[in-house]
């Protein structure tokens, strides 16, 4: 994705959303898209199929998948990219499932829509097969179970299961475990990731759980108030934080060696996006900011190789938490 | 919606102003309801200035004209005449006055009755909310117009008398609305926290509960001022309404009737002024529905 | 137990009237005598409440009692009326519905757009008509000016005489199919095209109203936005998807729009002269005529919580969460 700028359009004014978002996803692997509640980055994966909202606007911004332009396409163009190209999985299973149709019905249909030359039968088998490969034993009863009839661990398993059907390049996964239990969402996790290594596929993962992006992705971006302010290797984003804002957000996540210490957080709210602050959206809360942070947005520029951190006064200090 | 008991009120009318002032943007916006607006207006004022400026006011009001009768409409007679020689048009202008008067009266009154019986009912529940619900339903189980029909039989046909039976009819849906309304806000905490303090029951059901079932009767109000036009003109149509010569459409439509195969217009135009009033409220109640939905306002995504 | 009240009303309302049906009863110019004689026959001199238990005692007994109008038993009198209403009424709901859905999914599918306003117009026109209007209109232009279809009732005299029907069901396009009499079908169902369509106006507009919100709240929804996820091509989801999670929660109010339509019938027939059981009501309202009354009344309750029932039913077939 490059500097994408997405607005929404409400009947307060116009929010503007994305402002200027890029990163890249490479062949197996997980990108970790971090950042707090309302900083857009489940926008992002909804621009990227563009299903976004109709009050929504992409004002620019490419998408580049294998070499092709996806975002200027036409709407059934995109139709084809959307489950089968790119998936996405959404974070309330529960809701996301049509709730008076059968799993079955579900699955089956999706499958059609992609393997339009075959007949019923290899499609019935499809569909146990992509069960069996979320680890749900026993497909021919949960085909003919409704959504509500599942635990909420089984429902995201089958939203996989029907993302996956068709073997995409890239899975989104829009906050995949945030209204599941920790058990199972360590089970989910898990299956992530070997499918990730079967399927060779690369996934979006979402979230603002540093804890799981630790376990799991790859790579991490760092996203705050519409645009990237950091991304890099995973240990690297953890051994030697650059932006003030990833410093702030890992100090803030409690761990062992806190005991008896005072909780760091970062002080000030996140801005309201219908009136961003000028320059770097940070500089408010920021305590390196310096004149030039007000004046323009800074770039996401390579530091060091592979490290990428849009700062234009990164802290000097050397960064001694894990 | 609940605003904490010991909120202070000068930002409590700061809220609602605000909501006002959405709410308002939106019903302005939608050209459906600005029509409907429009042809509110329009009636209401045919209804207030029409006597001075109807053609032939005395005709309107009964005079008969033989020799003009059943005229076609031209130049003279816009609408053209009835089989008395009266001019159809100025008889429509006196008859917005009617049917608005009407309409008006049948739903106030019943809203009169029925919100309290309904905000009582909600409030008090057990056995007093269910012995008043328990006669609401049964007059609901009625198909609407068919109680009406044999109430208005049975007193005989006037307006006055289809008037109280459309009421009669009317009148439950308002307590049942209102009973729904209150049953809800009645749990709500500072409902509970004025009762701790003392605050008496009548008090309470004044001030807090009834404004709460207010917002959806006002819409229902809106929608039912068109619905009760209709209903009082089905009246007058099989007799049971307003009697000659009183110049109500829905009567005019009935004389009509045994014309028209002839002379189209004497049934036509009554039935299209009563067809555009409704059609007025019901713009304008649909556009008020749309927009006070909270459920209709989020995001499009096919 | 909600019916017992309605009969309950509907006695001491229109016992409560001040014509003397023992009058009616007679015919015209009665003497004295024989009003005196039909009084006591009647057993209206006896107390108010006397006639009611013998009133309830009978019904229960299937005996409607004797209209005072027709002079034939008010069972009889409401079962042929009942058939004609009935086919009435269902080929003008069934029209209703098959357009208001195809209009109500159009219409939330191009939310704010025109064909939206489109849609909510139509539906609201349906619903502010006065349905005599509408039917009156109707009739002068396509019966008076255009000629093609019949003025009214339900089968014109000569096919009636030369075809005639014989009654089965009492529903005449169901009749003429089982014995073959197509010509009696034709005819039938010329008869019923336009009372049909002048009281499908109200259902039509009230079904457009109701499956465009259900629609665009269910386009709102999580799922929906999962289909398209998914690669569902948007028509599938429209009117798949949506529509039957739309429909499942407006079943309810479709049914009472079923028997409001009941009402409408009321004036339709007078217009049409259509021999079903709203004209028979209307006249013995206005006749005063009160066993008739009591029993178009009942018939109508009963039928109201018929349907309300069947509408529970047709729910939870529809929507899987919904428990009986």
């Amino acid at each position: 994705m490059q500097d994408l700028v997405v607005n929404f359009h409400t009947l307060d004014g116009v929010v503007h959303a994305l402002d200027g978002v890029t990163f890249d996803i490479r062949k197996r692997e997980i990108l970790g898209l971090v950042g707090e509640t309302g900083c857009g980055k489940s926008a992002t994966g909804l621009a990227i199929l563009k299903i976004l909202p109709d009050n929504s606007e992409i004002v620019k911004g490419q998408v580049i998948l294998e070499g092709d332009e996806i975002l200027h396409k036409a709407e059934n163009q995109v139709m084809n990219i959307r489950g089968r190209k790119i998936a996405m999985i959404f974070q309330d299973p529960a809701s996301s499932l049509n709730p008076v149709f059968p799993i079955g019905k579900q699955l089956l249909d999706v499958l059609k829509i992609h393997n339009k030359a075959t007949d019923q039968d290899s499609l019935r088998k499809l569909a146990h097969e992509k069960l069996i490969m979320v680890e749900l034993s026993d497909p021919e009863s949960v085909m003919t179970l409704y959504p509500h009839e599942l635990s909420g661990g089984m429902q995201q398993r089958v939203m996989m299961a029907i993302a996956l059907s068709s073997s995409p390049l890239l899975l989104i996964a829009d906050e995949p475990t945030t209204a599941l239990d920790v058990t199972i969402q360590a089970q989910l996790l898990v299956l992530l990731k070997k499918l990730k290594e079967t399927l060779g596929l690369s996934v979006l993962l979402i979230t603002h759980n540093l804890g799981v992006v630790r376990e799991l992705c790859d790579r991490i971006a760092i996203m705050y108030a519409g645009s990237i302010v950091e991304s890099a290797k995973t240990d690297r984003i953890f051994k030697n934080p650059l932006h003030p804002y990833t410093r702030g957000l890992i100090s803030s996540v409690v761990t062992g060696r806190l005991r008896g210490k005072i909780l760091d957080y970062i002080p000030g709210t996140v801005p309201s996006l219908l009136h961003p602050p000028p320059g770097c959206r940070f500089h408010p809360r920021c305590s390196y900011a310096i004149e030039a942070c007000k004046q323009s947005r800074p770039e996401l520029l390579e530091v060091e190789d592979g490290h990428y951190a849009a700062c234009y006064n990164m802290p000097k200090e050397p960064w001694w938490r894990t | 919606m609940n605003e904490a008991a010991s909120e202070s009120i000068p930002v409590q009318r700061q809220q609602h102003f605000r909501e006002l002032r959405v709410f308002l943007k939106l019903v302005l916006k939608n050209p459906l309801s600005l029509t409907g607006t429009a042809i509110i207006v329009f009636f209401v004022v045919m209804a207030v200035v029409g006597p001075f400026i109807a053609p032939y006011p005395r005709q309107a009001e009964g005079v008969p004209d033989i020799a003009n009768q059943l005229r076609p409409p031209d130049w003279e007679h816009w609408f053209g005449t009835d089989e008395l020689g009266r001019d159809l048009l100025s008889r429509i202008i006196f008859g917005a006055r009617i049917s608005l008067m009407t309409s008006a009266a049948v739903v106030s009154v019943a809203i009169i009755v029925g919100m309290p019986l309904g905000a009582i009912a909600g409030y008090y529940g057990e056995r007093l909310g269910a012995v008043i619900m328990r006669v609401t339903d049964m007059f609901l189980a009625f198909p609407p117009l068919l109680l009406a029909l044999v109430v208005a039989a049975t007193l005989g046909g006037s307006l006055l008398n289809a008037i109280l039976a459309l009421i009669i009819t009317w009148w439950p849906w308002y307590t049942r609305l209102a009973y729904g309304q209150a049953s809800a806000t009645r749990n709500l905490p500072y409902v509970d926290s004025a009762r701790a303090i003392g605050v008496g029951d009548a008090k309470i059901i004044a001030r807090h509960i009834l404004p709460a079932t207010l917002a959806p009767i006002l819409i229902q109000a809106t929608l039912d001022l068109g619905s009760a036009i209709i209903a009082a003109a089905g009246l007058s149509f099989l007799g049971l309404g307003a009697q000659p010569p009183t110049p109500d459409w829905g009567l005019m439509v009935n004389m009509g009737k045994t014309y028209f195969l002839q002379h189209w217009w004497y049934a036509t135009f009554p039935g299209l002024a009563i067809l555009v009033l409704v059609l007025g409220f019901n713009l304008l109640g649909d556009a008020i529905r749309e927009a006070t939905d909270p459920k209709l306002s989020r995001r499009r995504l096919i | 137990m909600v019916v017992l009240g309605v009969i309950l009303i509907t006695f001491i309302v229109s016992h409560v009237i001040p014509g003397n049906p023992a009058a009616l009863w007679v015919g015209a110019h009665p003497t004295a005598q024989q009003i005196q004689r039909a009084t006591e026959e009647l057993g209206l001199n006896k107390p108010i409440y006397v006639q009611f238990y013998i009133y309830l005692t009978n019904l229960l007994r299937g005996d409607l009692g004797v209209s005072i109008r027709t002079h034939d038993t008010v069972l009889s009198d409401v079962a042929t009326g009942l058939t004609a209403t009935l086919e009435l009424i269902i080929s003008a709901f069934l029209i209703a519905v098959v357009a208001g859905i195809l209009v109500g999914v159009f219409s939330a599918s191009h939310r704010d757009h025109v064909p939206d306003h489109a849609g909510r117009l139509a539906a609201i026109f349906g619903v502010s008509m006065p349905p005599f209007w509408l039917a009156m209109i109707l009739q002068i232009i396509f019966s008076q000016t255009l000629h093609v279809f019949p003025l009214g009732s339900r089968m014109s005299t000569q096919v009636s005489i030369m075809y005639p029907l014989k009654t089965i069901t009492g529903f005449n396009l169901i009749d003429s199919m089982l014995t073959f009499n197509f010509v009696a079908f034709g005819d039938s169902f010329w008869h019923l095209a336009l009372p049909s369509l002048a009281l499908a106006a109200y259902p039509f507009g009230l079904t457009v109203r109701m499956i465009r919100t259900m629609m665009i709240e269910v386009l709102q929804e999580n799922y929906t936005r999962s289909g398209l996820a998914w690669g569902l091509p948007s028509r599938l989801i429209l009117f798949k998807y949506a529509l039957k999670n739309a429909i499942s929660s407006t079943v309810i109010a479709l049914g009472m729009s079923f028997a409001y339509t009941l009402t409408g019938a009321f004036l339709d027939e007078l217009i049409f002269v259509w021999p079903g059981l709203g004209t028979y009501t209307a006249l013995s309202i206005l006749a005063l005529d009160y066993p008739a009354i009591m029993g178009s009344v009942i018939v109508v309750a009963i039928f109201y919580v018929i349907i309300n029932l069947l509408v529970d039913i047709f729910q939870a077939f529809l929507d899987p969460r919904v428990t009986l």
